[in-house]
């Protein structure tokens, strides 16, 4: 549970399993400020929620000093990742590349647009649960999900587009 | 053509559906125990200075300083004799001014 949402968050594997380990050290460590006001589950998807987007925000901020030294010709080539596409390891192989282009809008979208996408597309939760994670009304979530499909539309617009 | 574009996103917008729930790596668990071990460990007083260099260093130089300290007046024994002298001295004055002294006893 908190390994598939941390891997379709992050979308990379290996930062998947490193951001994993974060997640239960943490909450190992926070059990005892667990006030039982959400259910553990709740709880255990906030923390992989808020540690995933964090790593992202690294991983972010890593890649664009890297290509900013390249640019100037201190850094080295290897540091910039190229980016691939990401095959979640649950996806039925006919919907396989879809599915990575799906992936790769979804990393274009807010924050906050992508957590509740990915705990309901991927995660399969419902949209109470994911407002008791996201600590939101059920409404404000339907909302997320409804500008969040739209956004995608866009890009995927875009994209086929350029395409065709 | 449109229509065509619209039909491949609404596609791809629906390949997650059926989506498998991705399980974590063999021995994950495993790793996450040594983990956090690693780091109840790291929490030790002993790794707490050992982690930081500098206030270990900090440490050490108080602790050299207060027994240079401590062993240069302890090598200093001539100071202690001078009241000892004083006290001496004015015992006997004490003795005097009082009449106490062996002298002043008849038998």
């Amino acid at each position: 549970m908190v390994y598939n949402t941390v891997l379709a968050m992050v979308q990379d594997v290996q930062e998947a399993e490193d951001v994993c380990q974060e997640v239960f050290i943490q909450a190992f460590q926070g059990i005892r400020q667990f006030r039982g006001d959400c259910r553990l589950q709740s709880w255990l998807y906030r923390i992989a929620v808020t540690r995933s987007i964090d790593q992202q925000r690294k991983a972010k901020t890593r890649n664009r000093i890297a290509s900013w030294k390249n640019r100037i010709g201190l850094g080295n080539p290897e540091d910039v990742p190229e980016v691939t596409a990401f095959h979640h390891p649950g996806i039925q192989l006919e919907n396989k590349e879809r599915a990575a282009l799906l992936f790769r809008a979804i990393q274009q979208l807010p924050a906050n647009q992508r957590t509740a996408f990915t705990l309901i597309r991927v995660e399969g939760l419902s949209y109470q649960e994911v407002g008791e994670v996201m600590q939101l009304s059920v409404k404000a979530i339907e909302s997320l999900i409804q500008r969040g499909q739209e956004r995608l539309r866009k890009i995927l617009h875009e994209y086929y587009s350029d395409n065709s | 053509m449109k229509k065509d574009i619209q039909k491949e996103i609404e596609k791809t917008l629906n390949s997650l559906d059926g989506i498998q729930r991705a399980e974590a790596p063999a021995f994950f668990f495993t790793r996450v125990q040594a983990r956090l071990e690693k780091r109840s460990q790291s929490n030790s007083p002993v790794f707490f200075l050992v982690k930081r260099p500098a206030l270990l260093v900090a440490v050490l130089t108080v602790f050299v300083v207060m027994n240079v300290v401590l062993i240069t007046q302890l090598a200093q024994p001539v100071r202690s004799q001078a009241p000892a002298v004083a006290v001496k001295g004015s015992l006997q004055d004490f003795a005097k001014a009082y009449g106490l002294g062996n002298d002043n006893i008849n038998y």
